[in-house]
């Protein structure tokens, strides 16, 4: 190892060749003088950068706050559109993939790669879920009117249905949709002049939260290849992976503010 | 975790490749531009800062000479003889001559003529005046004044004042000026496609709404939200590098002050722009999907959206004028050989600033808000004053019993602190309510700024440039001639500036594309002074040229400093240094050192009375 | 092109400030305090401005004595001095702390009185649009009095001349009473900035401000200020009024004639005040003659001439029931069209002008107002019928069915 030139390699990077896993040949950037003080380094980094994302987050809720105090009754009008069954549902899979995120961290902290690479792809399902759950029982039904068939909520609207597709897989139900942000919104049957403003809070948050979550599995996804094909983190070595948690965590973190206010206060 | 071999810890330098400097070119030109472009090197990361704001700040500058262009004259609709293609005045049938309404003084609808040639009414002329404002200071805030300093100047010598090799991390500064040159890509071609008249601070309902065929404006703001991730990423990678790579020996109190100005600005930089980028982006969807939450006939609130602008615009302030600080703490010790004045209390000054900053957006808000959110922004923008008045205390007191060399950065510093002061002081009556009532929005309140933003920080950063072009280029300039460069700036700036504080105080508000007549002498004195302002920088620029194409080698330390960049050659080679640095003198002291590359026969130490430290 | 300053500034109300302060105050201000708040302004900033000097004095003389007495001389080090004192620091941190505080309370202070308006203002309203103010009397007459200003006798409209090409409105208000405006924008933002009296505030489309002021009529020297019309204000009994004009500048950014969105306070005696509005007043009037008043005080006459000439809109004359080329195909004139126009003038535009009609609402032009518009371009059109048409819901001519 010390006989290394890592000038030809100026970034901390991989060395390349060799049998052992990345995570062993793994040194530090030429500008720093040990490991441990790269990775302190990168983790103070990544800690600032994720008091920028609760900045903007917290510019959202600063807006949320002014315009619920403005218009209560149009924020509890639009609350109650939202089923607080599938809020819950995608706090818990979010819970779920923290766990997952952390555990998997810890796996390859112990060296234990196929155990880590495994939690790694479960906190990327549970993110898919999370987005499955937002964007088929949640944006659709409000956006369009069409509801997958075993939405539970479908079934207070039954004799409303007037449209199925793709073999009874979506049912249409008839004055539902139209709960778009803004200009756009259309819902016939909104009892307050402000509700559109609830749904562009409303999207804005969780849209912009939806967002970080493609974002962090990206990350994810990353990792999950370097640490497949590369064994690229271990006891030595485990920044990248380490700060993807730290953003996960963050993503989760602003997801348990975003669903009782968004959910609970009516 | 391993402990990795520390063998290569002071190895800096050492197997003798790629050791000479780092303006050395690669190989031939394609190979040199591909090293340049995919370049960590923070020395040349700097340089390419300095190059695209450098070519910002003359669209910027352009845009600003347009603007006082049209302001020389007021825009009247006149009586005039109609002509004939002879030019002899046309009679109709009784003998009378044929009368015919013309506008004039409108310079910029002459330059750019409309389809078809013919100005028939006077909103074309505003329109266009109204681009060339906005374009103005959009340029000049988000693509220049933010970056100058921290970007071009922190990123070569944060490291170098450290004693480091690089910045923490150079991947993500090379990030950085790439996601800068997009974010001014689309700012640059919003304009091409025909302009922003919404201003620099966007305000809405009238940005929402304004030029809705188009995207320009979507663009523009687009623009400068990508531009808030390059300063985000740049203020970043400089609060780690100060914590995490000072050299050894170096403690936080024997930081340059450069080094504790830069690091305040970074913090601001990293804790504001999150909150501007949420607002351009809820902005941007206000615009595409008309979401209403700034748009009043939607229930949203346009006041929330100047709140959340200036929450960031109000720090950045000082995001702009901090670093220009900094460099002034630097050169007036090095150029009076002098220990500086109160070293804590300017750091501390600088996190103090940092701090206060936050706290006093409201300010721009005095005309819109209720009394107590008044009362409360303006109790504490007093506040924001006595830092600042303490940092220029403890510069003049540097001066005293100094050894003061009127070089080019010397001669700037000094400049500073007499444009700064005015420009402190005119914060005053705007800072007080019942003035700023009369002067928000006034030519009073262009005059404060262009004060404090130009005459505190384009010019701290042109002098920083002559402190330290020697040390970046390894080529000395023409004294004489950047000398009377700066006379020529500093004269063109008075008169283009100090004239608007008298039209602010008699009524003139600002954006205006024409005036009523009262108002003209002082405007033509102003323009006439931004010609002036022109012929310094060009002077500037020439120098400049000549500096790289046939200036003397620079030696390492031509105004003996003591801070660590001094130590390295000029310029510095690829690592940095030869053999890394350890402190063992304070950054200022002139009193016990010699300066690196200087014999103790040109600079003999004072005698130093026995109670001395 | 380099005109001289206008010698419109001779400045009237001045009865020249005494006090330490006072030297220099015609640098900044033409006149000095049109009334008490304005003169309290002006002396809080004369105050501001003389502390500053001494201060931005005593500083640059430090640094030019240090530039020249410490200059560099080859050879001599810079002598030893302490580089702190903890005694002097916090001495040059303190002082400053007072004079801010003094600063800040004097500003308080005054903005106090620039808000609160005695409890018996008149009270106004003040409409802002893109670029046009509107004020409405207590009687609900508005005014429709306009002029162009300038200096210069070859300018527009004979001897006057405008920063632009539109008459700017003139406001009646009477001298020596408090007047309070609630003030309220159409569209975007502007600001209501009268500099004489030395306070502006925004106007915003979703909420009322307000803004008041008391101009100073009795016991000051009273000729314009800087209207140069140099005609007379006379009653109809042909006596001469005393009256002061000032000028109102929208000083927040809305747009193209952002510049042009001048207005004009003009502070006459109280009974001229009321006679003018009550002039004005449309009780009592027939319909064209609301018609007119409203054509003149609503902006109307800015772009829509009545005698024929082409300006940024089509002419009034002969418009009423004639047919006209639009972008939705061609159209008759008649009251459902020029209804729309004027609620929702972007629906279908005259060939040839560009769409820049502002829009109006039913509390700026109500139905009685809307029927005086139709009577009055029914009285200088040749195509109206001779006798008085059915004025509302007028059938649909089959013109006006095609596209």
């Amino acid at each position: 190892m010390t006989t290394l030139d890592t000038r030809s390699n100026p970034l901390g990077a991989d060395v390349q060749g060799g049998t052992e896993p990345l995570w062993k040949r793994y040194l530090p950037g030429h500008h720093w003088r040990t490991a441990d003080e790269e990775f302190d380094a990168c983790t103070l980094g990544f800690w600032l950068f994720l008091a920028t994302e609760v900045l903007l987050f917290a510019g959202l809720f600063c807006g949320y706050t002014i315009m619920r105090f403005k218009f209560p009754q149009a924020f509890a009008n639009g609350s109650s559109y939202l089923d607080w069954r599938w809020g819950t549902l995608n706090t818990v899979v979010l819970l779920l993939s923290s766990y997952t995120m952390a555990a998997s961290i810890r796996a390859f902290q112990m060296d234990r790669q196929s155990h880590g690479r495994r939690l790694l792809a479960a906190t990327f399902v549970f993110g898919l879920c999370f987005l499955l759950i937002k964007f088929t029982f949640e944006y659709t039904p409000k956006l369009s009117g069409w509801f997958i068939a075993f939405d539970p909520a479908l079934s207070h609207y039954t004799e409303l249905v007037d449209n199925k597709a793709l073999g009874g897989l979506f049912h249409h139900v008839a004055g539902y949709g139209g709960k778009a942000p803004g200009q756009f919104f259309s819902y016939a049957f909104s009892e307050d002049p402000w509700e559109p403003l609830w749904w562009s809070i409303y999207y804005c948050a969780t849209g912009i939260h939806a967002l970080h979550v493609i974002i962090g599995m990206t990350l994810i996804a990353w990792c999950f290849r370097r640490a497949l094909f590369f064994k690229a983190y271990g006891p030595s070595h485990y920044t990248m992976v380490e700060n993807t948690g730290l953003y996960w965590h963050l993503v989760d973190l602003i997801w348990i503010f975003l669903f009782p206010l968004l959910y609970l206060i009516h | 975790m391993t402990t990795l071999d520390n063998s290569r810890a002071h190895d800096f330098g050492g197997h003798g490749h790629h050791e000479g400097s780092y303006l050395t070119p690669k190989g031939g030109f394609f190979t040199t531009v591909w090293d340049w472009a995919t370049t960590v090197d923070h020395k040349k990361i700097g340089v390419m800062y300095l190059v695209a704001v450098l070519f910002m700040f003359f669209l910027g500058g352009l845009a600003a000479l347009a603007v006082r262009t049209e302001l020389l004259d007021p825009v009247r609709t006149v009586m005039v003889q109609a002509v004939d293609a002879q030019g002899k005045p046309l009679l109709d049938a009784d003998g009378k001559p044929v009368m015919k309404t013309e506008i004039v003084g409108q310079t910029l609808a002459r330059w750019i003529p409309p389809k078809g040639g013919e100005i028939t009414s006077i909103d074309y002329g505003n329109q266009l005046y109204n681009r060339a404002f906005t374009l103005h200071g959009a340029i000049m805030v988000f693509m220049v004044i933010i970056p100058s300093i921290p970007a071009s100047l922190g990123n070569f010598f944060i490291p170098l004042m450290l004693g480091a090799k690089d910045v923490a991390f150079p991947r993500l500064n090379l990030l950085s000026w790439y996601i800068y040159v997009t974010g001014s890509i689309f700012a640059v071609s919003s304009i091409l496609l025909g302009g922003v008249d919404t201003g620099w601070t966007f305000y809405t309902p009238y940005s929402t709404t304004t030029d809705a065929e188009h995207a320009n404006v979507v663009l523009m703001v687009l623009g400068a939200f990508i531009l808030g991730f390059s300063s985000i990423l740049t203020g970043l990678n400089f609060v780690v590098t100060v914590h995490k790579l000072r050299a050894p020996g170096m403690g936080w109190f024997d930081m340059p002050l450069f080094i504790w100005a830069m690091y305040s600005t970074s913090i601001i930089q990293v804790l504001a722009t999150p909150v501007i980028g949420i607002t351009l982006l809820l902005l941007v969807f206000e615009r595409m999907f008309k979401i209403g939450i700034f748009d009043p006939s939607l229930g949203g609130d346009p006041v929330l959206y100047q709140h959340f602008f200036w929450f960031y615009s109000h720090p950045v302030v000082y995001v702009m004028i901090l670093p220009a600080f900094g460099v002034i703490s630097e050169i007036i010790p090095v150029h009076s050989h002098k220990k500086i004045f109160g070293y804590r209390a300017v750091a501390f000054a600088s996190l103090g600033v940092a701090l206060v900053s936050f706290l006093v957006w409201g300010h721009h808000m005095f005309a819109s808000s209720g009394e107590l959110g008044a009362t409360v922004f303006s109790a504490l923008t007093f506040l924001v004053a006595i830092p600042t008045a303490v940092k220029v205390f403890n510069w003049i007191a540097t001066l005293y019993k100094g050894s003061i060399a009127l070089t080019t950065p010397m001669l700037y510093a000094l400049m500073f602190l007499f444009l700064f002061s005015i420009g402190g002081l005119t914060g005053l009556p705007l800072g007080a309510l019942a003035t700023d009532l009369h002067l928000h929005d006034s030519y009073f309140v262009v005059a404060h700024f262009h004060y404090v933003m130009m005459g505190g920080t384009i010019i701290t950063f042109v002098a920083g440039l002559h402190h330290w072009w020697p040390k970046m280029f390894g080529k000395m300039y023409n004294q004489f001639w950047a000398n009377v460069g700066a006379w020529t700036v500093f004269v063109g700036f008075n008169l283009t500036f100090f004239t608007q504080f008298f039209l602010g105080t008699q009524g003139m508000p600002r954006r205006y594309a024409s005036y009523v007549s009262e108002y003209q002498t002082l405007h033509i004195w102003s323009t006439v002074g931004s010609y002036v302002l022109l012929l310094g920088f060009l002077i500037h620029l020439f120098v400049f040229i000549h500096s790289l194409v046939a200036g003397r080698k620079a030696p390492a330390n031509p105004w003996g400093g003591l801070t660590l960049e001094w130590e390295a050659e000029s310029p510095p080679i690829e690592h940095n240094f030869a053999h890394e640095p350890i402190v063992t003198h304070g950054p200022y002291d002139y009193e016990t050192t010699v300066p690196p590359h200087w014999s103790a026969k040109d600079y003999p130490l004072p005698h130093l009375p026995a109670n001395a430290h | 092109m380099l005109k001289t300053l206008t010698n419109n500034w001779t400045a009237t109300l001045a009865e020249s400030p005494q006090g330490w302060w006072a030297p220099g105050w015609r640098w900044f201000f033409q006149n000095f305090g049109v009334n008490e708040n304005a003169k309290l302004t002006d002396q809080l900033y004369m105050e501001i401005f003389w502390i500053s000097v001494g201060w931005f004095v005593f500083l640059m003389a430090i640094m030019l004595i240090c530039v020249v007495k410490y200059r560099r001389r080859p050879g001599v080090p810079a002598p030893y001095s302490p580089s702190h004192n903890t005694v002097l620091e916090l001495v040059w941190t303190i002082i400053p702390c007072f004079f801010l505080f003094y600063i800040f309370l004097q500003g308080f202070h005054v903005y106090v009185d620039k808000l609160v308006a005695p409890g018996d203002s008149l009270q106004m309203t003040l409409t802002a649009k893109k670029w046009d103010w509107t004020i409405t009397y207590p009687n609900g007459a508005a005014s429709p009095e306009r002029t162009l200003i300038g200096a210069d006798s070859t300018q527009f409209g004979g001897e006057n001349g405008s920063p632009g090409s539109r008459p700017i409105p003139i406001f009646y208000m009477p001298g020596d009473v408090p007047i309070h405006f609630n003030m309220i924008s159409q569209d975007v933002m502007h600001s209501f900035w009268v500099p004489d009296f030395r306070v502006k505030f925004d106007v915003f489309p979703n909420r009322y401000t307000t803004y008041w002021f008391q101009a100073k009529l009795q016991g000051a020297e009273t000729n314009t200020l800087r209207d140069s019309t140099g005609k007379d204000v006379v009653t109809a009994q042909g006596e001469k009024v005393p009256y002061i004009d000032h000028f109102i500048f929208c000083a927040e950014y809305c747009g193209d004639q952002h510049s042009e969105m001048l207005g004009i306070i003009r502070v006459v005696p109280m009974a001229y005040y009321l006679a003018k509005t009550e002039e004005w007043n449309i009780e009592g009037k027939t319909p064209a003659e609301i018609g007119k008043l409203v054509y003149q005080s609503q902006g109307c006459s800015a772009c829509h001439t009545l005698d024929g000439s082409k300006g940024a809109a089509p002419t009034w004359k002969d418009l009423y029931m004639s047919q006209q080329p639009t972008n939705a195909g061609s159209v008759v004139a008649d009251d459902n069209y020029i209804r729309e126009s004027i609620y929702t003038p972007q629906a279908k535009i005259v060939d040839g002008y560009p769409s820049n009609m502002p829009v109006y609402t039913t509390a700026q032009i109500d139905e009685r107002r809307l029927q005086g518009l139709f009577a009055f371009m029914r009285s200088i059109s040749k195509y109206a019928p001779a006798e008085a048409a059915p004025t509302t819901a007028a059938p649909a001519t089959p013109e006006t069915e095609k596209k």
